[in-house]
């Protein structure tokens, strides 16, 4: 196990920003963190790091107690923090050359290193450029430069692509793969689930300082009832009326309905689709639109918490 | 010591704006000691004394003692030679066109000699004027040296004869000065150390503004929460960081204090390390160790480059204005002295005199020198734990914006 945290709880006074946390990571997993804003995602990536105190539990990484003196353990782990991290002074390559300097002595080794970070993001064309000349997708491709230029084992990344513009964020959710791929854990947080759904391999979702659900995207997406999500467009007539029979078959779970446009939930296993398209057909309602697809993660968090992850109604922020 | 070398890269980054700091304020140094210097040269060489404008109105004409009192006086003071009315004397000494106004009454003579206080002089001065002071002096001069005359030498004052020998031996005696020559190397000593006195006064305001400038710039990098918090994952220890940042502070503070010591040195054209200059660098040494944590303090205060500016300028020339950089502290009023001495500067000023008094006057105590630099080293520790201290709060605050998230939600 390359992390395991047991039974963690930190509390911010009358507040407690994790709750008996549990966690286990893998060797050579992608591993998603998922929840609101407050969630305490970033007081978990904290306490793993020993950024924070915490009042009970234990952290251990590559089998050893992680405390804030743990050194040799630190050797082996890239962080790119939320925030970026770089000294505005320096270009490019000497914020590179100066963070993986921290964990690598020899010059030459370095130097490598600090090369291939650059080839990884991408910033050949910007190493003499300082940070502030840099875009906001270029600044953070040099902070995730800054985080794994050491070759780390595991690498932790908190939220590394909020405020990129699509291209950038492409580019970087296709260089954590390679990291991966070339042997690296990772624990990624992130506020985009399609993200979180494209790139982990496993993922938790945390809500109020606690995992209420934790494995892949398949087993999370199977531990709901709703299998399907069929959104229609009538073309010539009000959805309403076919609200309360739509209702009452027996694998739909939810209705929504708005003027033409109606979302029905369905049952797992239920091939709602089909039947769906069935009942309109048998009542000659001419269709528009029709797309059917599989629940998102935050299906999976609504039905769990009752609450959604992008909701912004004093759950949290939009996420 | 990636740490370490780190900040003299950032240093080096900052170098321009330094290297203009740094000139400024030599160049204001040698141009400021190079006028201090010629004035006193010039007054040194050429002594004048003060003539006041005086209006005598003598009433006792033909008496020998008021007629010798007028005539010295019109050799020493310049005498305004108009009839005035009693308005225009006050007008007259209301716009300062005549500055003593003096008026022997009819008898004074008598009375002077026989020792009465019945016939006295009238005298008015304007208001303020040292000059009109300096008028009073010759007249009280005159006065006392007929009196001694009078009183020792003559029995019988009434004889016409005898008066006027008796003012002529005033006259002798009153023109009777000792004479008085600087010797060219005393004089060049006492001028060359009352500028070297001001060059290192004015070393400190260089001194603080320059490494408050240097060392806040620095530091405020390295205490940013995000690169503060990416350098605590890394496996370099917290005492080793602490260390290394100390370390490049301190290189930055020895370096600027060579550099601004070796100017001065090039400045006065003087490189003898005797006691004198070793003590002077000693204390600007300790100086440099006060800006240097004061410095550590503002950084890790505030990162704001504009606070930084400021907040150098405000210090620099705000606690040398009030320590006696560039007034003496003879001159300074005892409240400002008061408010002065919860300052470093103050003491490093104390500091420079008392190391020119130790050099130049025999048998004296050493104490007060070390209680200077002892003070000033208590200032530079405070600051030190106060920037800790600041440090450790800043810390939490960093690891409390998760409360703060959390909070929000």
């Amino acid at each position: 196990m390359i992390v395991r945290v047991k039974d963690l709880v930190k509390r911010y006074g009358e507040l407690t920003a994790l709750d008996h946390l549990n966690l286990e990571i893998k060797e050579g997993e992608v591993f998603g963190l998922l929840g609101p804003n407050g969630s305490g995602k970033t007081t978990a990536i904290n306490c793993i790091l020993a950024l924070l105190q915490f009042e009970k539990g234990e952290v251990q990484i590559f089998d050893q107690k992680m405390t804030p003196g743990s050194y040799q353990i630190k050797k082996d782990i890239g962080v790119v923090m939320q925030n970026v991290a770089v000294i505005p002074e320096l270009s490019v390559y000497e914020n590179i050359d100066y963070f993986c300097g921290l964990y690598t002595s020899d010059r030459a080794t370095r130097k490598a290193q600090v090369e291939a970070a650059i080839e990884f993001v991408g910033l050949n064309d910007f190493v003499k450029f300082r940070p502030r000349k840099l875009s906001g997708g270029l600044l953070r491709r040099l902070n995730i430069a800054c985080g794994i230029a050491h070759k780390p084992k595991l690498i932790i990344l908190d939220e590394p692509t909020v405020a990129v513009d699509p291209q950038s964020r492409n580019n970087i959710l296709e260089g954590i793969k390679k990291l991966n791929k070339d042997g690296a854990t990772v624990i990624y947080t992130s506020h985009y689930m399609e993200e979180v759904e494209l790139i982990c391999s496993r993922i938790a979702i945390m809500d109020k300082g606690r995992v209420v659900a934790q494995g892949t995207k398949d087993e999370l997406k199977n531990m709901i009832q709703i299998g399907e999500k069929i959104d229609i467009e009538l073309l010539d007539r009000m959805c309403d009326s076919f609200e309360k029979e739509l209702l009452a078959m027996p694998f739909v779970v939810d209705v929504l309905c708005d003027k033409q446009h109606i979302v029905i939930k369905t049952q797992q296993d239920s091939n709602g689709l089909n039947q769906v398209l069935n009942y309109f057909a048998s009542r000659n309602v001419a269709l528009g639109h029709v797309f059917s697809e599989r629940p998102t993660l935050n299906d999976v968090f609504l039905e769990i918490t009752g609450r959604e992850l992008r909701d912004g109604n004093g759950n949290g922020k939009v996420e | 010591m990636r740490v370490f070398k780190a900040m003299l890269k950032v240093t080096g980054k900052h170098i321009v704006e330094l290297t203009v700091y740094f000139f400024v304020f030599m160049v204001m140094m040698v141009y400021m000691t190079s006028i201090l210097g010629s004035v006193e040269d010039d007054q040194l060489s050429s002594f004048t004394p003060n003539k006041p404008n005086v209006y005598i109105v003598n009433d006792d004409k033909g008496d020998p003692v008021s007629d010798g009192l007028e005539e010295y006086l019109s050799e020493n003071v310049q005498i305004v030679d108009i009839k005035l009315e009693k308005d225009a004397i006050a007008d007259a000494l209301f716009y300062q066109k005549i500055e003593y106004v003096l008026r022997i009454p009819t008898g004074f003579g008598d009375a002077l000699l026989n020792d009465s206080r019945e016939v006295l002089l009238e005298k008015t001065a304007s208001p303020n004027m040292t000059s009109a002071i300096n008028a009073d002096m010759l007249v009280d001069r005159y006065l006392r040296t007929v009196r001694l005359y009078a009183d020792v030498e003559l029995k019988e004052t009434s004889d016409q004869s005898v008066r006027e020998a008796l003012v002529n031996q005033t006259r002798i005696n009153l023109e009777k000065s000792t004479p008085l020559s600087f010797s060219e190397r005393e004089k060049k000593t006492e001028s060359s150390d009352d500028r070297m006195c001001f060059g290192y006064g004015y070393l400190s305001y260089a001194i603080m503004s320059i490494l408050i400038l240097a060392v806040t710039s620095v530091t405020s990098v390295f205490i940013q929460s995000e690169v503060r918090s990416r350098m605590r994952c890394s496996p370099i220890k917290t005492g080793n960081l602490q260390l290394q940042l100390f370390l490049g502070n301190l290189c930055l503070a020895v370096l600027f204090w060579l550099l601004l010591n070796a100017v001065i040195a090039l400045v006065f054209q003087d490189f003898n390390l005797d006691s004198l200059r070793l003590l002077l660098l000693l204390n600007s040494f300790v100086f440099s160790l006060v800006s240097l944590s004061l410095g550590f303090l503002i950084g890790n205060l505030t990162a704001s480059r504009n606070a930084h500016n400021a907040i150098a300028n405000v210090m620099g020339l705000g606690l040398s204005f009030i320590s006696g950089v560039f007034v003496p502290q003879e001159l300074l009023g005892a409240t400002v002295l008061r408010i002065a001495s919860f300052t470093p500067t103050y003491w490093y000023i104390g500091a420079i005199e008392e190391s020119f008094r130790i050099t130049s006057e025999t048998g004296y105590a050493i104490g007060k020198l070390i209680a200077c630099l002892a003070i000033q080293l208590c200032f530079a520790l405070s600051f030190l734990a106060l920037s800790l201290v600041v440090s450790m709060q800043r810390r939490r605050r960093t690891l409390a914006s998760d409360n703060f998230e959390l909070n929000e939600a």
